[in-house]
């Protein structure tokens, strides 16, 4: 394995045990990687870290007033995706999660939420019905993109599951669907984009109300 | 296991931060190419490792974590510049001036570099900012992400036909 920038980076940190990286990584720095060596440093001499200033921890938030505001809204916006998968029919092989439980929050500074806008980070957690991996991702059925964004790990059945550090919303015009799905192992990317495409053109075929719903952006 | 106290985890987060802020910044100036902004994204990437429960168990593993968050956050600014066709015009720069080889073989404008960007998926986008432009090895990405070389690898092609395509 030749050496690369996160192995620099750990040698530059002095986290590099293996004696035999740490020749391999010496050489570099005396070779090819000179100049990303002084580069690397030159870095470190130049950072002045701004103070990290961390929030005091927030114990789980109590269901004021705000923070069930935040969630019906966001719910309505993941039920209006959810929500009708089961009651219409599914592709085949393809189980529509409609059961899921699953309620989301939305963070924009802190509270207050209107509308849905760029910048918004997305939540999302959900309880497993059955063991299996939660798989969460975007597609865009008019430019046939597709994205798995995250699939969590393996878990029992009843374990809660939450996306590590949310969706952040960008300023995306068109239709986009998020699809959260449960699968018995991890899916391939092309595996998931194929079966969560035909869900969502099983479902947005048949009328523009959830359409309307979905169409914000992302 | 026992848990670290919410004062034992703020001070190793802190101790991070002043320990690795400078490689964070560096990755994410890399990618979205202004000072000011890959400042305010290594501060919410460090933040967001803090309001997630992140726990530091050792500096490697908080890396990848920290780099692959703050991929994510560059990603997204640099779409929402593509999508909103607004993309700064620096004709002529490198891509990475200081930057891996291959990433400097580009000889790119960042312009082109956005829009071929926002083109692929975002997780293929994510393996192209991590291999490209931070430098890191494919079979590195490869395992912070779980997946196989082979798509780390089918992202690049891609990349390489989006940036022919953009040009």
């Amino acid at each position: 394995m030749t050496v690369d920038r996160f192995e620099l980076e750990l040698y530059a940190l002095g986290d590099l045990d293996d004696p035999d990286r740490v020749a391999a990584v010496e050489a570099a720095i005396a070779g090819p990687m000179a100049e990303e060596w002084r580069a690397l440093n030159a870095a470190r001499d130049a950072w002045t870290a701004p103070p990290l200033a961390l929030p005091e921890p927030v114990a789980a938030p109590s269901p004021t007033w705000g923070v069930w505001r935040a969630l019906a809204l966001a719910a309505a916006l993941l039920l209006a995706v959810l929500g009708p998968l089961s009651l219409r029919p599914e592709p085949e092989g393809v189980r529509a999660m409609g059961q899921l439980p699953v309620d989301a929050f939305v963070e924009r500074s802190g509270a207050q939420l209107g509308h849905l806008r760029a910048g918004d980070v997305l939540g999302v957690r959900t309880t497993l019905p059955r063991a299996g991996v939660v798989a969460i991702g975007l597609l865009q059925p008019r430019e046939q993109g597709a994205a798995l964004l995250w699939v969590s790990e393996p878990a029992e059945a009843g374990a809660e599951v939450a996306i590590p550090a949310g969706l952040e919303l960008d300023d995306y015009t068109g239709e986009e669907w998020l699809v959260i799905s449960v699968h018995a192992a991890t899916p391939t990317e092309e595996d998931w984009a194929v079966n969560a495409r035909r869900l969502v053109q099983s479902q947005s075929s048949e009328g523009p109300a959830r359409a309307v719903l979905l169409r914000g952006r992302r | 296991m026992k848990q670290p106290t919410p004062s034992g985890r703020r001070e190793a987060l802190s101790r991070l931060y002043d320990e690795t802020g400078f490689l964070v910044h560096r990755r994410c100036l890399q990618m979205v190419g202004d000072p000011q902004t890959a400042h305010d994204v290594t501060q919410w990437t460090y933040l967001r490792a803090w309001e997630t429960g992140f726990e530091v168990h050792s500096r490697a593993q908080a890396l990848s974590w920290l780099y692959q968050t703050a991929t994510r956050r560059c990603l997204t600014l640099l779409r929402n510049r593509a999508s909103r066709r607004n993309l700064r015009h620096l004709h002529g720069e490198l891509l990475v001036p200081s930057g891996p080889a291959d990433a400097e073989a580009l000889s790119i404008s960042r312009q082109h570099f956005e829009r071929a960007i926002a083109r692929l998926p975002e997780r293929d986008a994510s393996f192209v900012l991590q291999t490209f432009v931070q430098g890191d090895s494919v079979q590195r990405v490869a395992e912070r992400e779980g997946v196989s070389t082979r798509t780390v690898t089918r992202a690049r092609r891609a990349f390489e036909q989006a940036l022919e395509e953009e040009a």
